[in-house]
């Protein structure tokens, strides 16, 4: 099923996890180098830089080409109807065939370009086709349904991470307005068949994970799993299903109570805490930053329901309490704990790259530039509130 | 899995027994690490806190007042380069690595208090009245300094920043392109010396191998700014015979820099140089289009098959520059 050569993802799999003890310092330069020889990659697949310079110009070259075919095609009755996407669709997918299959691509960027154009097609194709364009939305069913097979399909062939994203995504969809066509009586239970949905959907993703099978799909199942847990709690946030029901019903915004609320309050705080508790248990990351990121959700749903202090005093004392708890933390585990530790054992790649001095350069450049300028009202003195007006 | 790896290459003979020992021992610890995730809460802790803090005062200002305000950031920063001359590191002409993990955030916050005392006690009280000039150039003197002395690379960036606020403009990425009024000549003129000054730096840095790391930062600033600043000459002369002396010099300039980054194994800086030759290039075709007067829907066509060409054209010279590259590179 998948285009890639089984006998070089294997190899890969192998170089990959030494090349990270190489550069920890593990293994020798000499050992490493004879692995890689005795474990030969022949895909083309370059660093980071140019993966995102190949991806770019060939989105460029693409869309002129595309431009070019349909200006040609312009005259005809062929260009202005689905059809003639789904023309351009089928080309685009010869070609990422082709040229992948010819040239080794990996990931490389050009594939990548070639496989989101050809998805950006499917998704203009499917949506014409059931006359999303037209305001007449009732029968979107079928493209959801059409798009979740081509995505699963295209992750099986490609293994890329937003297309597994992609199936997760249009799997939900569909699920959701299958349910909506039983009327009001569905409108009222989706949030517990989302939930039902998203918690299965993760039981059988995380059956996969295990299984050697699904070996070369490691990173799609992940992704797969990231996009279970999101769904799992939006489904049962207060904000959302407060936010669905409102619309449902036609009532305005100044609704806020929901029938069975204080079991959507619950979800809403304790779904995220179980998670952390989960990621600390397991050691599993990927709970752990998803815990992290759905808790920051919760104190915004919280926030926009309560109005307890003013922002800047929650500001000064949510920091406080964030520094205490994280210098708590960092002291409490200088010696690792239940295999816990702060030390980092792995550099992360992106730290190689000279990010930091660029980003200080575009976040700081600014308080400087205010003696000649005078725009804000209170000079370089409000550099930090700046900043924090971005992220709040 | 791993396991089955690292015994699969023992027997091989591919790992010795010491590695292999250390490998399993590693496995087995199976450490977590979440170094990543603390600094995340320690950052957001730290932005939330002076985001509040800085909210606090802006409406207290009447109470507190400026003075008050201003003895706090200069006391602050003082602190900062206090503990920072106390802790540092002898200074040398290669990389030093900073004395602990704190320090480095010390120094980065007491250079932007230092900035923020400079900006503040002009736009407050006007200290150097109209003289912009002294006002921008005495942070960015002690900003080089304590790049420098200290050997930061963040702090390098905003010295350079610095620099270019000081030559009355901005190199932030974000305003270049965004605010960038690239009509007025002085500016451009402006922008090209200070590429090119900052070009002349990387190459002095990697001569003398004078802290040879921040050649790097030189080179990044410097060969943006110098080629949007040759473009837009380019733009700007675009109906006029000096369009061609101005293609002439980004062509040559590209060459060159491509040639530097080739030897230096940077794909980076090649694909930077490739492409901005690559646009200058297809303004000079547009142009010579023009010139032919070929304005009917044929010579649209023909227009966008010579990029669309030339761009796939462009795609695999890169593939095969790459792979030239990689060949050379061991690892």
């Amino acid at each position: 099923m998948i285009i890639y050569n089984q006998l070089w993802l294997n190899n890969l799999r192998v170089v990959k996890k030494l090349r990270d003890d190489y550069e920890d310092g593990y293994i020798g330069k000499g050992e490493f180098l004879a692995i890689k020889q005795h474990y030969p990659v022949g895909f083309y697949k370059p660093r980071m830089v140019g993966v995102i310079g190949f991806f770019i110009l060939t989105l460029f070259a693409l869309t002129l080409s595309l431009a070019l075919l349909s200006l040609i095609a312009a005259g005809g009755n062929f260009a202005g109807t689905p059809y003639w996407t789904l023309f351009l669709c089928i080309g685009c997918y010869a070609c990422l065939e082709g040229m992948t299959k010819a040239n080794n691509y990996f990931h490389s960027g050009i594939d990548n370009a070639l496989l989101y154009y050809t998805v950006g097609l499917a998704n203009t194709t499917a949506f014409w086709i059931v006359g999303f364009f037209s305001n007449d939305q009732s029968g979107l069913l079928p493209a959801f349904i059409l798009l979740t097979l081509v995505y699963l399909y295209l992750t099986l062939r490609f293994a890329d991470l937003l297309m597994a994203a992609g199936t997760c995504i249009y799997f939900f969809c569909a699920v959701y307005f299958t349910w909506a066509k039983l009327g009001g009586f569905g409108m009222a239970t989706m949030p517990f068949i989302m939930i039902l949905a998203a918690a299965v959907a993760y039981y059988i993703l995380n059956l996969l994970n295990k299984k050697s099978i699904v070996i070369n799909y490691i990173n799609c199942i992940a992704a797969g799993r990231l996009v279970a847990i999101v769904v799992l709690y939006l489904a049962g946030n207060y904000f959302v299903v407060n936010k669905l029901n409102n619309l449902l019903k036609n009532l305005d915004d100044s609704h806020t109570q929901v029938q069975l609320g204080w079991l959507f309050w619950l979800w809403t705080i304790l779904l995220p805490l179980a998670l952390l508790a989960t990621a600390i248990k397991n050691k599993d990351r990927l709970f752990l930053r998803t815990g992290m990121a759905l808790s920051v959700a919760a104190v915004f749903t919280f926030r926009y329901y309560y109005h307890l202090l003013p922002v800047e005093v929650m500001l000064t004392i949510g920091g406080t309490i964030l520094l205490l708890l994280a210098y708590t933390i960092i002291n409490y585990l200088k010696q690792p704990k239940k295999g816990i530790t702060y030390t980092e054992t792995r550099k992360a790649n992106w730290e190689k790259l000279n990010l930091e001095g660029f980003i200080i350069g575009q976040t700081m450049g600014h308080a400087h530039q205010t003696p000649a300028k005078s725009q804000s009202p209170f000079g370089g003195g409000s550099g930090g509130g700046g900043g924090s007006s971005d992220s709040f | 899995m791993a396991n089955n790896i690292y015994r699969q290459l023992h027997e091989q003979g591919l790992l010795n027994d010491e590695s292999y020992e250390r490998l399993q021992k590693k496995e087995s610890l199976n450490l977590f690490s979440v170094h990543w995730e603390l600094n995340l809460l320690l950052y957001t802790g730290v932005l939330l806190l002076t985001g509040g803090l800085g909210t606090l005062i802006y409406k207290n200002i009447d109470t507190i007042g400026h003075q008050a305000i201003l003895a706090l950031i200069a006391l602050l920063c003082i602190g900062c380069f206090y503990y920072c001359f106390k802790h540092k590191a002898p200074f040398s002409s290669q990389k030093v690595a900073s004395p602990n993990t704190g320090f480095d955030y010390i120094l980065l916050l007491g250079s932007i208090l230092m900035v923020t005392f400079f900006g503040y006690i002009q736009y407050q009280y006007n200290l150097f009245g109209n003289n912009y000039n002294l006002a921008a150039l005495i942070p960015m003197v002690i900003l080089f300094f304590v790049a420098y002395r200290f050997d930061h690379l963040g702090i390098l960036s905003m010295a350079i920043t610095s620099l270019a606020v000081w030559m009355g403009i901005s190199v932030t990425p974000k305003t270049l392109l965004l605010i960038g009024d690239f009509n007025s000549l002085t500016l451009i003129y402006t922008y090209l010396l200070l590429g090119c000054i900052l070009l002349a730096a990387a190459w002095l840095t990697e001569r003398f191998q004078f802290k040879k790391h921040f050649r790097f930062s030189y080179q990044n600033y410097g060969t943006h700014v110098t080629f949007i600043a040759l473009l837009a000459g380019f733009f700007h002369f675009f109906e006029h015979a000096y369009a061609l002396i101005w293609a002439t010099v980004i062509l040559s300039l590209a060459g060159y820099l491509y040639r530097d980054a080739y030897k230096n194994h940077s794909f980076y800086f090649i694909l930077t140089s490739v492409l901005y030759g690559y646009i200058a290039l297809c303004g000079l075709s547009i142009r010579i289009l023009e010139l032919f007067a070929i304005k009917d829907i044929g010579g649209f066509y023909l227009l966008l098959l010579l990029i669309i060409s030339s761009t796939i054209g462009l795609i695999f010279f890169l593939i095969n520059t790459y792979k030239n590259l990689k060949s050379d590179d061991h690892l």
